[in-house]
């Protein structure tokens, strides 16, 4: 066990692969540029043993994308596009992790937003599949493990393989992606299966959520006793074409508008170590590029955990909870077990018929002159 | 049903019960103290749901004996929330506060229980605190699990999580240590719960800033709001008079601080409660998490994994010990 080391979040400005023919490219120099920045760490900082890449943080996403182009964009994990940053774990005998973008031939014409971690002898030992995201909002068409689900538990080998976590020499280690934070029973089910480490690989951008959402790592990281480590974005620059970004110079103002499917700073930066007291013990508050750097103790979060006091985790009454969840019906499972996600909507209408379910049976109370839409057959569906 | 209305938290000021011989004394200059502050929030802010710290009428003291502590426990309802319910009804107001509890009818045992009186001026919804500091042998008292299958017996599994729907908005107490439990505050969001009402004791240490967000979190996470009415000044003999830390606060259904008291002390905070445009947010598919969330799938991984067993009795310091002893033979813990 190394009970003493240094983690970093490597913040960057990712490159968005916009033209399908560039997707090799485009990974190259995003994986070349994260390669750059772990190299300083360890020139400048001496060895770290843990280093986290944000979600996507190799292609980008692209909101308007058929499922066809994104399984042929997506990576496979472990791949070749991966090697270089397997090759750096191994060569520095560290471990490193980061989000991705997945096919995997074994679900045809789905695609998952996933993460991996590689491990000091530059194999990879832990892929996670986002739970929580574009299936109940709509903003793009990734499946998750939850949409089809009795799909999944079949070919992965049991209800486990939802929640995977590595024990390793640095600690036991899970990894989330950028919205799960948002759902407190998500680094909770991960504590249950052992998780000391969760591992945030995020894409948060700019909203009126944004203060609430970083508190999301600080709670989760209190009321589990983990470290939570959160590598956001440093800002996105879209491909305008070829070998053109958003942020390359000497374009017009015209050309420059071309290339920004969203604005180069959409994402605050923020990147952080969360200490298993729910404290900030390393940050990159700003946007841009940059690294945070954080002590982790794993000595001090196991005595922790033995202790009572504060002690959230150990303090739980799930017994009495359980079958609040059980018998409530929010959002469900299978949702796109037998059809994959088509498009977007589809994940919009599913919420949307949870709510109007909600308003109709109390869980939710109609604001003033609230008129329900005429459900669609597809809602009638979801409400049945 | 207004759109929205204010709500007033009240920094109350504590005489705490040190002879509990004159329990009924300090309890009515308590009750006489607090409803004066409260009422200058009605006549002149129009609060029309009015929150009050956890031990208001009777403080904290940790040298109390077990036997001191029943003996200073209240009956809810009682005569206490009578002098409450006729403040509640004169003003046509709800009144939300916390207390140690002892059922006449069960007196082996006694709660922390958070109550809401209505303008009925009865008492309209009794909680028992889930989640207590007995379990680090702070208090002597028990919440239903560690009692449950009586307790269901006697009260019935819906009383666990109680809810009341009011013109102001269903409201929903917690108390003070269950804010830092997600799994209560979503029980009682699936149960429509819109405003929770959180009367506290928060003293300084190195948590607070964690605490401050973790009310922020539960707001956010089931687009509820939450008002937490932490302790004023206390006079004890065992009690530092700025303890606790104040700081008040009433948070929106976007996890955003709408109002708070800097500091310590006797204080009132009164702030807006939108309703209508919390629910019309709640009508919006964007970040809708008590919608979006797996509730299922995640009720059945907890129901793997026990960490406080139900119905092992009064003495939950053992029993959080015989936890981490478990969860470590499971594994879920690693060895130190």
């Amino acid at each position: 066990m190394i009970e003493k080391y240094t983690a970093v979040a490597v913040q960057t400005i990712i490159r968005h692969v916009r033209e399908p023919e560039w997707r090799d490219a485009i990974i190259r120099e995003n994986v070349n540029r994260y390669l750059s920045l772990m190299e300083y760490v360890s020139c400048r900082w001496g060895q770290a043993k843990l280093y986290v890449l944000p979600e996507f943080s190799l292609t980008g996403v692209e909101h308007v994308r058929s499922v066809e182009e994104w399984t042929r964009i997506a990576l496979r994990i472990p791949g070749p596009e991966l090697e270089p940053l397997a090759n750096f774990a191994r060569i520095n005998r560290a471990y490193v992790a980061g989000g991705t973008m997945e096919y995997d031939p074994a679900y045809p014409n789905r695609w998952f937003n996933s993460a991996y971690l590689f491990g000091p002898s530059g194999d990879l030992v832990l892929r996670y599949r986002k739970i929580n995201g574009a299936d109940v909002q709509g903003h793009t068409t990734y499946s998750t493990p939850t949409g089809c689900y009795d799909l999944y538990v079949k070919n992965e080998g049991g209800e486990d393989a939802l929640f995977p976590v590595v024990d390793t020499e640095i600690g036991r280690l899970a990894l989330i992606n950028c919205y799960d934070i948002n759902f407190p029973e998500m680094p909770r089910a991960f504590a249950q299966h052992g998780a000391e480490i969760l591992l945030h690989c995020t894409g948060e951008p700019y909203g009126p959520h944004r203060e609430p959402w970083e508190m999301s790592r600080r709670t989760r990281a209190y009321e589990n006793c983990m470290y939570v480590i959160s590598s956001n974005h440093g800002g996105y620059a879209a491909q305008v074409s070829g070998n053109v970004f958003a942020d390359s110079p000497g374009l017009n103002f015209q050309e420059r508008r071309d290339g920004e499917i969203s604005p180069l700073h959409r994402s605050h930066g923020g990147s952080e170590i969360v200490d298993f007291n729910g404290k900030v013990a390393g940050a990159a508050p700003n946007p841009g590029e940059a690294l945070a750097i954080g002590p982790i103790d794993l000595r001090a979060l196991r005595e922790r955990r033995a202790e009572i006091r504060d002690n959230i985790l150990v303090q739980s009454r799930t017994e009495i909870y359980a079958r609040e969840y059980t018998r409530h019906q929010a959002t469900g499972i299978n949702r796109w077990l037998e059809a994959p996600i088509a498009h977007k909507s589809e994940a919009r209408q599913s919420t949307e018929a949870v709510i109007a379910r909600y308003l109709r049976d109390g869980v939710y109370a109609p604001p003033e002159g609230y008129e329900p839409a005429a459900p669609s057959e597809q809602q009638n569906r979801a409400l049945a | 049903m207004p759109k929205k209305f204010q709500i007033a938290c009240i920094q109350s000021s504590i005489e705490v019960i040190d002879d509990p011989a004159r329990k009924d004394n300090v309890i009515a200059r308590n009750l006489r103290r607090g409803l004066d502050i409260a009422e200058a929030a009605v006549v002149r802010d129009e609060a029309r749901v009015v929150v009050f710290p956890e031990a208001w009428l009777q403080g904290f003291n940790h040298k109390r004996t077990p036997e001191d502590w029943k003996t200073v426990c209240i009956e809810i309802p009682g005569p206490e929330t009578d002098v409450i319910g006729a403040f509640a009804r004169e003003h046509e107001v709800y009144v939300a506060g916390a207390a140690f509890e002892r059922d006449p009818d069960w007196p082996e045992v006694w709660f922390t229980s958070g109550f809401i009186v209505g303008p009925s001026g009865t008492v309209e919804l009794r909680y028992r605190k889930c989640h207590e500091h007995n379990v680090e042998g702070l208090i002597p008292s028990v919440c239903p699990a560690d009692v449950y299958t009586e307790y269901v017996r006697r009260y019935g599994e819906d009383s666990l999580f109680p809810v009341l729907d009011t013109p102001y908005g269903r409201l929903a107490t917690i108390v003070e240590h269950d804010v830092n439990f997600f799994e209560l505050s979503r029980a009682l969001t699936f149960r429509g719960a819109e405003v929770l009402l959180h009367p506290t004791t928060e003293t300084n240490g190195p948590m607070a800033e964690t605490r401050d967000q973790v009310r922020r979190s539960r707001a956010y996470e089931n687009l509820v709001y939450l008002a937490s009415a932490n302790a004023g000044a206390l006079s004890g003999r065992y009690s530092a008079a700025q303890a606790t830390r104040g700081g008040s606060t009433v948070v929106n259904y976007l996890g955003h601080v709408d109002a708070r008291i800097d500091g310590a002390g006797e204080s009132v905070l009164v702030s807006t409660v939108d309703l209508d445009r919390q629910r019309k947010r709640r009508t919006e598919v964007f970040m809708n998490f008590p919608a979006q969330v797996k509730s299922e799938f995640f009720g059945r991984e907890f129901e793997k994994q026990t960490f406080m067993s139900n119905d092992t009795g009064g003495d939950a310091r053992a029993t959080a010990k015989a936890t981490i002893k478990r969860l470590k033979e499971e594994g879920v813990l690693a060895p130190e």
